[in-house]
């Protein structure tokens, strides 16, 4: 299994440049977001419709969760020839892609599989796609309930309301498309009762529904109070906690070995520096996070201790009211599950593969931006390895970081690379208008590093990647 | 572009040392004059500007700041390439800092890669010399290894209490000035390389390693 880790990165970039070698595959995901969005103007329609009293043609609508109905897009949009087959398998397994038997277990040695991998991005875009138009259509409407809270009547009549009032959907659709997928999805989404009552008494295996359900919950945001407990689940804690033999308490109690206490000792005033919290005096024992951070170090000789860990475990002890010990075995268990320890290793295997993936990609999809990067002598390596070795922690408002933590624990590194990759596509404009005709520009950096993920991700922006709208954080990261 | 009397010289400032040690402090002291108590470690690597008149001359100093954990010395690659000076720093009241010097100043060498390995201008800097309680690496010592070290020039700083700070950060630019002079005459070319088109075929390796060229603003 170790040798496999290993050469997961090797696969990892192999499969890089297999994402990269066709062409094609960029109309064809185009496709399929074309396809997501008929869908969604057909939906319109039916709501609209229904509620004028006009029959449809097709079956009652099913609005229920327990339908297990899986979304198929792309059928109303079937290329010919011979890719028509396996255009239509592709499409039926987004449906079983996302039911593995547990949770993201295999789901890496899946998911480098090319086609796997395609789908992932293909379903990620469709759901990018889609979530983005419901936000849109949501703002303002329920901005003072939760989005949990919002009824299925209520989304109804605003997506009527939106398209009666002659918005910018569409008019014109076809006749045979699958009814109210995506309404039943967004009534598909865990409450915060929901998580409850799932994280109680999580099933062995998800059913296809569940799955849908999860991933939905998560791309429209999650509730806070839970984060904690479904972070534990996504990473699946319990699985590396039975695992290890030692206790946190053993692992607390060993003794310092090749100084580590020092080296983590020089970063605990300096996380989140701006913030009260655990900031007392090591020599004490009551700091949290340098305990967290050294039972760590002698867990995993490999990593020890690496800066950028720090300010994840300080929002994992927020995120658990300072209890060490859970926040000490999400981090085993992310480290773990998404093998996300690479990155932190000595020499940083992984942060060397992320960054060789993002750059090879900048160069095939966006060599605008690329070749701005170098004319402005900006090494890519220095804006965006925070990013990673942060999990945006380091730079960006940390509601957001939240949010794409959320999706990173459930996704992994893909999905970092994947939401990099767009946030500069995005405003690619914008990049390109920061110029310096002296020397590398300044501006360009601080916007790169500081404000860029902000105005993808916030909620006010037009463009939200991240899709749902923002409801503020209370207590500490209410920045 | 508005035409100036002066020529401006851009030279780039690469600040190195282990983590803690005060890189970003002094950077930050000297650009924008203050002493901030609050810094985040740095990860990856920050760039700040000063404009600067040395001899006559304006130099705009594009300076560097690294990441001082260890293990991000393989990114450094893309950080040293194209320095034309590069201090090291350690904190005086951290004896292992000091001891770090030669993986710091080796380091340096091998993934900035410039060409004169034996003559490059070096600084080392000696931070935090406010913390006077006698346990300090003694200036001797710090002298002792400088001259071992291919006589390297020394100084003591202090961010904190804005001890030589500007001083450090003068010095350092006049050895790049001097090196660039050096350069100048050796690479007269260097300065005509003013098209810097990036072709895509290119192996992605060269971009990689694309040493950022040198040039005067006017």
């Amino acid at each position: 299994m170790e040798e496999a880790l290993e050469e997961y990165d090797i696969i990892d970039s192999r499969n890089d440049n297999l994402h990269h070698a066709k062409p094609e595959d960029h109309t064809k995901t185009g496709g399929l977001i074309q396809g997501a969005l008929n869908t969604i103007k057909k939906n319109f329609n039916d709501v609209k419709n229904k509620l004028h009293g006009k029959t449809t043609p097709q079956k009652t609508p099913k609005v229920h969760c327990e339908e297990e109905k899986v979304a198929k897009p792309s059928e109303t949009k079937k290329p010919v020839g011979s890719e028509d087959s396996n255009k239509q398998s592709k499409t039926k397994n987004i449906g079983r892609k996302t039911l593995p038997k547990e949770l993201g277990e295999n789901k890496y040695e899946q998911a480098f599989e090319e086609d796997k991998l395609e789908e992932g991005f293909e379903e990620f875009d469709f759901h990018i796609s889609l979530a983005k138009s419901i936000s849109q259509k949501l703002r303002g409407s329920i901005e003072k309930k939760s989005f949990e809270e919002a009824t299925l009547s209520e989304l109804q009549a605003q997506v009527i309301e939106e398209s009666a009032s002659g918005s910018k959907l569409p008019t014109k659709d076809e006749e045979n498309i699958s009814d109210f997928e995506m309404v039943s999805d967004i009534q598909c989404i865990f409450t915060e009762a929901d998580w409850r009552e799932f994280l109680e008494n999580p099933p062995k295996e998800l059913s296809e529904i569940q799955e849908r359900r999860i991933i939905w919950s998560i791309k429209m945001g999650l509730p806070d109070r839970r984060r904690g407990d479904i972070w534990e689940y996504l990473v699946k804690v319990n699985k590396y906690k039975k695992k290890e033999e030692r206790s946190y308490q053993d692992l607390l109690n060993t003794k310092d070995v090749e100084n580590i206490e020092y080296t983590i000792s020089k970063d605990i005033m300096r996380t989140f520096p701006e913030l009260d919290q655990h900031k007392e005096d090591i020599s004490t024992g009551n700091n949290s996070l340098f305990n967290v951070l050294k039972a760590y170090a002698v867990y995993d000789p490999d990593v020890k201790y690496c800066q950028g860990m720090n300010f994840i475990v300080f929002l994992f002890l927020e995120k658990f009211d300072s209890n060490e010990e859970r926040a000490f075995w999400l981090l085993v268990a992310m480290m773990k599950h998404l093998r996300w320890r690479k990155l932190y290793k000595l020499d940083t295997p992984k942060l060397i593969t992320m960054l060789e993936r993002l750059r090879k990609r900048l160069i095939k999809e966006v060599p605008e931006i690329y070749n701005h990067m170098v004319e402005q002598e900006l090494p890519i390596e220095g804006v965006f390895a925070p990013f990673f070795l942060t999990l945006f922690l380091y730079s960006t408002p940390v509601h957001i970081a939240l949010r794409i933590i959320d999706c990173f624990l459930y996704k992994g590194e893909d999905f970092l690379l994947e939401l990099t990759v767009k946030m500069l596509k995005l405003q690619k404009e914008k990049i390109l208008s920061f110029v310096s005709d002296c020397g590398p520009c300044f501006e360009l950096q601080m916007y790169l590093s500081k404000n860029l993920v902000q105005e993808c991700c916030e909620n006010k922006t037009v463009k939200s990647i991240l899709g749902r709208p923002e409801v503020p954080e209370v207590g500490i990261f209410n920045l | 572009m508005e035409k100036k009397k002066n020529k401006k010289v851009f030279l780039k400032v690469v600040i190195i040392g282990d983590s803690g040690v005060g890189k970003t402090s002094l950077i930050h002291r000297y650009t924008s004059t203050r002493f901030l108590q609050d810094f985040k470690p740095t990860i990856g690597a920050e760039f700040s500007n000063k404009e600067v008149v040395i001899n006559g001359k304006t130099v705009v100093a594009q300076i560097w700041d690294t990441a001082g954990q260890e293990r991000y010395q393989s990114l450094g690659i893309s950080f040293y390439r194209g320095a034309d000076c590069c201090g090291i720093v350690f904190d005086r009241s951290d004896h292992s800092s000091f001891e770090n010097l030669d993986t710091w100043k080796n380091a340096f060498l091998k993934h900035g890669a410039p060409k004169e390995e034996g003559t490059f201008p070096f600084l080392v800097i000696g931070n935090k010399s406010d913390l006077d309680d006698g346990s300090l690496v003694k200036e001797r010592d710090a002298q002792q290894w400088c001259a071992d070290n291919g006589n390297l020039e020394y100084i003591e700083t202090s961010a904190k209490d804005n001890t030589s700070v500007e001083e450090a950060f003068t010095k350092l630019i006049e050895k790049g000035m001097e090196r660039e002079k050096v350069n100048l005459v050796e690479l007269p070319d260097r300065m005509s390389q003013k098209n810097k088109t990036v072709n895509l075929q290119r192996d992605v390796a060269k971009d990689v390693n694309r040493k950022p060229q040198k040039k005067k603003c006017c």
